[in-house]
């Protein structure tokens, strides 16, 4: 399993909010356009290429950044509360 | 249709020469897992495959260039889609492109893999029968490096491509896969999407190592130079759905949790590999429809624990396995055989759990209790019994010698705060320690129900617990190995770590069962513990435990396809 951060910068609402909803197939949303994505490694390929479709190259950008297993234990946030990061590894319960 | 007149795929011409296992696993076992080599390749064709360009002609500086052209051969008897027929100067040639970068050849110059060599040449020989004009060359295009490589149809590759469609024929009539690659080609799994269903080291290891491993497992043996080739671990996490009253929806490819009308929670189906529903949970059927096109399955237990029973996206279409399943399983040598190998594993497991767990009470080694002492004994007489009633009972006189001292497995906290366990007991089971047993049994079950279903068995048709009525038999004869070393080992996690209280219990009735925060306490450790990594015992490298069982369920069906002499069972060292 990868973990990355995906982070996006979308000039129109349509596509944004066809972005956004890409992305919460695939990740946690951590801020508005801050994803956790935690997924294997063809997931994330999947996720790249319905990206890759959605967005116009031009005017918008996402990032993909990988995050190593130690670099996700020492996230830390300030201010408002955030969902602890690595519950979601194995057991979801709901 | 027979499979033998079907048409075969461009596609399938490519893997055969490839490796002929993977050919027979994808096209005759039609089981087809993707990884993310497959998956780069779906990137990269995204130009050939998008609707709007299909079969139209461009005409740009002098080549007409077609996209997506199907074309198919009675004669050659096989059929494809061809991305790209370019034509300039009055030749036409086909132009495949491939994820990844060229080979090189000793001068350095890019050249193209055979297999993908063979493809484009059924491609040529295709558009030659059907626009009745040879076709000499045609042209490779390697997305990951950029070159496009030129490749002439020589008869000697002529040859090869008729050759491979023989060979494609001559596979779908066997039975079973044909073996693995020799070792000299081996460094084609580490690409290979099949790898963790074919195991192409575990197969060839057991074919070279008919006998099954000895009794005493505390004797030191050296690891099978086995290289890793399948992956060690699942990807995601399994979802548990639980509160009571709460519905769920799909929106695109999430999950939208919602109770009395508000949104609870939303689950990324991607970082998700299964679900459990528990309880008095609504799943809409839109998301089941895309769970199941997501292929993950779903399970249906009830809030006891229960299994009820499961959603398996399109079980695998794998009939010949069901049918040497139940050749097999018939036939009693076989049954008492593999009966044997289980029980011995369960036996094995349970005695090294109870040994480790009574190690610290008396300085020697767990082995000199009289239980680890009888079990011993038992594992002895295993061999000599000669039918499955007696394996049975063998496994009984075990497993009362295991639950006799299971009350020493306990961290016994002051009296009346802690946990009560005399004996075993189920249906309903009475008091806390028994509840949980029975609810980890219950999740093991049906997690043993998936694998063999993953795999293309029929989890009814059993070896060891024959003709219980309405019983999963089969997934409950593989989980027997792994009674103790999963389930039994969450048990005592939970309650000697105190993840568990008396409060997260519910007496009612003699009827003792979790609560929802309990239960919520078990999945997570449970699955932590399915996570686990350990040492496979014949094959010498670490893998979860979540995998293992599918290892194991694969490893039965390669033996009763006869592609394997002997089934071994998982034991721990
Ligand atoms: S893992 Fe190796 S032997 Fe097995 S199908 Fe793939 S290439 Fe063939």
């Amino acid at each position: 399993m990868d973990s990355y951060l995906v982070c996006y910068d979308i000039s129109d609402p349509k596509r944004l909010r066809k972005v956004a909803r890409t992305c919460e197939d695939f990740g946690y949303r951590k801020q508005l356009s801050v994803f956790l994505v935690r997924v294997s490694s063809t997931a994330i390929v999947r996720l790249r290429t319905r990206l890759y479709d959605i967005i116009n190259r031009d005017e918008d950008q996402v990032l993909f950044i990988p995050l190593t297993e130690s670099a996700l234990q020492r996230m830390e946030a300030i201010g408002r509360a955030t969902d602890a990061h690595d519950k979601h590894d194995a057991a979801i319960t709901m | 249709m027979s499979a033998t007149t079907d048409p075969i795929p461009v596609r399938a011409l490519n893997q055969v020469t490839y490796c002929p296992r993977l050919y027979y696993l994808q096209y005759v076992d039609c089981v087809m897992p993707v990884n993310e080599h497959v998956e780069g390749g779906l990137f990269d064709h995204r130009r050939v495959d998008s609707g709007d360009l299909k079969n139209k002609t461009r005409t740009d500086r002098g080549t007409a260039t077609s996209r997506g052209v199907a074309l198919s051969s009675e004669v050659l008897g096989i059929s494809g889609v061809l991305d790209v027929i370019e034509e300039k100067n009055g030749e036409q040639y086909p132009v495949e492109t491939k994820h990844g970068k060229a080979p090189h050849d000793d001068d350095g110059k890019p050249t193209v893999w055979d297999n993908d060599a063979v493809q484009l040449c059924a491609q040529a020989l295709l558009m030659e029968e059907a626009f009745g004009q040879p076709v000499p060359r045609g042209y490779q295009f390697h997305a990951g490096s950029r070159e496009r490589v030129p490749l002439e149809f020589t008869d000697a590759l002529r040859q090869k491509t008729r050759a491979a469609i023989t060979r494609c024929r001559e596979l779908q009539v066997l039975d079973a896969p044909p073996e693995p690659l020799p070792a000299e080609l081996r460094h084609r799994c580490f690409g290979c999407s099949l790898a963790s269903v074919c195991q192409p080291e575990e197969i060839l290891y057991q074919i070279g190592h008919p006998n099954p491993a000895d009794v005493d497992t505390s004797s030191a043996k050296t690891p099978p130079d086995v290289r890793l080739v399948i992956p060690k671990s699942d990807n995601g996490a399994v979802l548990y759905l639980q509160e009571p009253g709460s519905s769920v929806g799909k929106r695109s490819e999430h999950l939208v949790i919602k109770k009395d009308g508000k949104e609870m929670n939303r689950v990324p189906l991607h970082a998700v590999r299964q679900v459990v529903v528990c309880g008095n949970v609504q799943v809409s059927t839109q998301a089941l429809e895309t769970m199941a096109e997501n292929e993950i399955g779903v399970s249906y237990v009830t809030g006891h624990g229960r299994f009820i029973g499961s959603f398996v996206p399109a079980p695998a279409k794998n009939v010949s396995l069901r049918e040497a399943q139940f050749r097999k399983f018939s036939d009693p040598a076989a049954s008492l055989e593999l009966s044997k190998a289980v029980v011995r594993a369960k036996l094995a497991n349970q005695r090294t759990l109870l040994m480790r767990t009574l190690r610290g009470e008396e300085e020697a080694r767990g082995s000199h209790e009289p239980a680890a002492k009888g079990m011993y004994g038992l594992l002895a007489g295993l061999d000599r019994l000669t039918s499955v009633e007696s394996v049975l009972g063998t496994e009984g006189q075990g497993a009362a010698l295991y639950f006799g001292e299971f009350k020493r497995f306990l961290k016994q906290p002051p009296t009346g705060k802690g946990f009560d366990f005399t004996t075993r007991n189920r249906r309903p089971p009475r008091d806390p320690v028994n509840a949980v047993l029975s609810f980890a049994y219950a999740m093991l079950a049906k997690d043993c129900f998936a694998a063999v279903c993953t795999v293309g068995f029929d989890p009814y048709k059993g070896f060891f617990h024959q003709g219980r009525h309405g019983k999963p038999s089969f997934a409950l004869d593989l989980m027997e190995e792994f009674r103790p070393v999963i389930a039994d080992s969450v048990v005592l996690t939970l309650i000697n770590n105190e993840l568990l209280a008396p409060a997260d219990f519910i007496i009612w009735r003699d009827a003792c069962n979790l609560t929802d925060a309990g239960r919520k306490a078990f999945f997570a450790a449970y699955e932590q513990r399915k996570c686990t990594e350990v040492t496979h015992p014949v094959y010498g490298y670490r893998m979860s435990y979540a995998r293992m069982l599918e290892v194991q369920a694969r490893m039965l069906a390669a033996f009763v396809r006869g592609e394997i002499p002997t089934y071994t069972g998982f034991m721990v060292r």
